[in-house]
């Protein structure tokens, strides 16, 4: 490019003297200068995204609660990392495989979890030419998520993360977690409510007078439950734990079902899992209790258990 | 011959008159002869053409018996006029005193004169008679000779007094005697004929000094003979033919010019033109302009002692000294220039100015360094006159021109598209580096970084070489630098307007960078090879 501006084209005046003899000459020499214009298009090199790996691996939830999970990758940018760490962005979607085949899934707290963001929180995009850095991100996962793990419903299948970086002028490339991340099965009950018969006379029972025990499924399956407990005991007074009896609809002590046992006894309740952490999954249990004759009077106390399990049905 | 009378009184009788004139106050004039004209003023109640054969009265008659009796009087016009006619003139050599001066014309009077030399002082004799009348308008006459060039006639002629020192007449000193009276003399002596009555005097008609007379009265009845000293000066021209008259101090009214005395002037031997004070640029040194060419002027005085007229045209060299006045043309050297070039201005006298200018081109070898510095560029303007003639000369001395050491750049380094940590590779970009100047050159390469935003491209990232090369393996790169560094391009000096170009080729390698449009600046300074 010929610039003749001023700016660019400037004549100097290079003054030698020669001396010659006894004269002295000015020897005058005109020099320009000219300019070339220098320009180059730096072409925006995409984003390149490897290593995403979820932690832990397994998935272990935590029933009744959100359990934090990591995903992590390795961002490279040959503008430089910050094109994508400073000035585009990084994101993942973690999801079990079956719901689609790329990331597209819808969100949901079952089994697809959107928008998460990954940060280099290591410092490990040092800017300049550094071309790389570590990205991680953290997604709460509810204890329903779907698992994967061979007694699931899912045994074939596995949670995958997808990461996605952009860079400032928004060229983006995406990779999914290798490993065959699993969510484990987690079969957890909550119990709320308590069993208190209140006064009844030796020899009677609670009639139509049920207590109320409400069995929520806090994992991520369907569960039945195991129901055993302790005699209830008053000093060195004993009411025999099979006194008790339990079903899961509200009738007269004659009709429940069940008689408890200090033995674990398995009873299908089939509570499913929850699908919203707002809307819990539960199942009442009713129960009611005979006090033999000649029992002495007093106040007896025990311990009922539930215990969550499998539900094959 | 004719004779004029004047005629008074009751009595006008049998004449050869072929004029007359009157001034009658009788009361009982009459003409008697034939006449060709009469002029006069008569009173007469009984004016009488008895029997003439006049063909035109002028006059005045208030004659209440008006007769023509046997004659031709074809009318009596009123005329009271002075007329002041210039009737004869007579050449004379500056021989001798008035009386006794000799005729320049074969003693034949009414006779131009041919073949004067100027500068040479010759005497001319006019008789001046009024013709006229001298009631209306009649008054003294200091006589004056004024000259004119002949154009189609003397009538047409522009005249000026001869008096007016300069031009191309002016008074001479003579023989004659600065106021003295002229004598009536013979025709034949170089005196003319009496044109009427009676001769003037005394007229103080002899004139050296001033060019017109004393206040003289002309009556009807008078002639006078002027005598002036006369010369052509040297811008008076050649082969000039010039045309005389007598006015009243420059005034022509009432003057009537029957005869202009004429005289031609000899041709002149052609004088050469000499070209003098030739001068180049002001005597300044030459400064070219880079790749265009620069007007330079070289002047001159060129003189002919035929008077600038003669001055035809000049022609010019421009040239180094090395190569002569002579040289062929050429642009590094040898600048010659036709006419058209050289225009002839501020003339005066015999001299004009000889101006010319060149269009002086950025390849014209210098003299004030390397292989011509002991040289300078001279001129040489050569002056033509109208035959032909010519005479020439140089400047004295020559003036030096100066080094010009300038390039032009012609293409802009356009790297195009590079992944950032790619190179050019094999993919050159081209700067074509052109000599505008008039020496063999080298550059001084430096540069900018490449910016875009806040995002640079180390100006060292670029490379360039003299011939094509692959930006990863080159070996004979040299990397650019903020700093200018010579670099040995030897881009010769031009011989013509053909572009004495050679080509510097250049690589780039781009880093970790943020995508984005850089652009950066690379100065090439013309050095000395």
């Amino acid at each position: 490019m010929k610039i003749s501006s001023i700016l660019f084209r400037s004549y100097l005046l290079s003054a030698a003297f020669i001396a010659v003899f006894l004269g002295v000459f000015l020897h005058l020499q005109l020099v320009s200068a000219d300019s070339s214009g220098t320009s180059v298009s730096v072409v925006n090199a995409t984003p390149a995204v490897s290593n995403v790996v979820i932690s832990s691996d397994p998935i272990t939830l935590t029933e009744n609660t959100t359990t934090t999970v990591t995903i992590t990758a390795t961002i490279s940018d040959g503008n430089g990392c910050s094109d994508v760490f400073s000035s585009g962005t990084i994101s993942a979607v973690l999801y079990r495989s079956g719901v689609a085949a790329t990331s597209s899934c819808t969100a949901d707290d079952s089994n697809c979890y959107r928008s998460i963001t990954l940060v280099d929180t290591g410092g490990t995009c040092t800017g300049g030419t550094d071309t790389s850095g570590n990205a991680s991100g953290t997604v709460p996962m509810q204890y329903f998520a779907e698992a994967t793990d061979a007694s699931s419903t899912f045994p074939t299948q596995w949670w995958v993360a997808f990461v996605k970086a952009s860079d400032f002028a928004s060229a983006s490339s995406t990779a999914t977690s290798t490993a065959a991340t699993e969510l484990n099965s987690l079969y957890a009950l909550n119990i709320t409510g308590s069993i208190s018969y209140g006064s009844v006379a030796a020899g009677a029972d609670t009639g139509a007078s049920n207590q109320t025990a409400t069995v929520t499924n806090t994992g991520n399956f369907k569960i039945d439950s195991e129901f055993s407990g302790t005699n209830m005991t008053d000093g060195s007074n004993t009411i025999n734990a099979t006194q008790q009896k339990y079903a899961t609809s509200s009738v007269t002590y004659a009709s429940l079902t069940f008689n408890l046992s200090t033995t674990a006894t398995a009873r299908d309740i089939n509570i499913v899992k929850a699908t919203s952490s707002s809307t819990p999954s539960t199942q009442g249990t009713f129960w009611g209790i005979a006090i033999p004759n000649g029992q002495v009077a007093g106040s007896y106390t025990g311990t009922n258990t539930f215990t969550a399990v499998y539900s094959s049905n | 011959m004719s004779k004029k009378i004047l005629i008074a009184g009751i009595l006008g009788i049998a004449f050869p008159l072929t004029v007359l004139a009157w001034d009658a106050t009788s009361t009982s004039f009459f003409v008697r002869q034939d006449v060709q004209t009469i002029t006069g003023l008569s009173t007469s109640t009984t004016f009488q053409n008895r029997s003439g054969g006049g063909q035109s009265g002028f006059g005045i008659s208030t004659s209440s018996a008006f007769k023509v009796f046997s004659g031709h009087l074809f009318s009596l016009l009123r005329d009271i006029k002075p007329q002041y006619t210039q009737i004869h003139f007579h050449w004379r050599n500056d021989d001798n005193v008035e009386s006794q001066a000799t005729s320049a014309t074969g003693e034949i009077e009414d006779t131009t004169l041919s073949n004067l030399s100027k500068n040479i002082v010759t005497r001319l004799r006019v008789e001046i008679t009024n013709a006229g009348g001298t009631r209306e308008g009649f008054s003294t006459q200091q006589f004056q000779i004024e000259y004119g060039f002949l154009e189609s006639t003397c009538a047409a002629a522009t005249y000026t007094d001869v008096g007016i020192v300069g031009g191309d007449w002016d008074m001479g000193a003579s023989q004659l005697t600065e106021g003295g009276d002229t004598t009536n003399i013979a025709w034949v002596s170089g005196g003319v004929t009496d044109a009427n009555a009676q001769f003037l005097s005394p007229n103080g008609g002899q004139r050296e000094t001033t060019s017109q007379t004393g206040a003289l009265t002309l009556a009807s009845d008078k002639f006078v003979e002027l005598e002036y000293a006369v010369q052509a000066l040297t811008a008076a021209t050649s082969s000039g033919t010039y045309c005389f008259r007598v006015t009243n101090t420059g005034s022509a009214t009432n003057f009537v010019y029957t005869r202009y005395p004429t005289v031609t002037l000899a041709s002149a031997a052609n004088a050469t033109p000499v070209v003098s004070a030739v001068t180049v640029n002001g005597s300044a040194a030459i400064t070219l302009t880079e790749n265009t060419s620069t007007s330079i002027s070289f002047a001159g005085t060129v003189t002919d002692t035929d008077g600038f007229a003669d001055i035809a045209y000049a022609t010019g060299t421009l040239y180094r000294s090395g190569v002569g006045a002579a040289c062929a043309a050429d642009q590094n050297n040898c600048y010659r220039l036709a006419s058209s070039s050289c225009p002839l201005g501020s003339c005066v006298g015999n001299s004009c100015t000889a101006t010319c200018s060149v269009p002086v081109q950025f390849f014209a070898e210098p003299t004030d360094a390397g292989t011509y510095a002991a040289e300078t560029w001279q001129a040489s303007i050569t002056g033509v006159d109208q035959a032909g003639a010519s005479g020439s000369a140089t400047s004295a001395s020559g003036v030096e021109l100066n080094t010009l050491l300038a390039l032009n750049v012609t293409a802009s380094i356009s790297y195009g598209s590079i992944s950032p940590g790619g190179t050019t590779g094999a993919a050159n970009q081209t700067t074509t580096v052109t000599n505008t100047g008039n020496g063999a050159i080298d550059v001084n390469l430096s540069g900018t970084d490449l910016i875009s935003g806040s995002n640079t491209i180390a100006v060292g990232n670029q490379k360039y070489a003299t011939s094509t090369f692959t930006y990863s393996s080159c070996t004979v790169c040299t990397a650019l630098s903020t700093t200018p560094t010579q670099y040995i391009l030897n881009v010769t000096k031009p011989t013509s307007v053909t572009p004495s170009t050679r080509d510097v080729f250049w690589g780039l390698s781009v880093g970790t960078n943020p995508s984005g449009n850089y652009t950066g600046t690379n100065t090439f300074t013309a050095v000395t090879h």
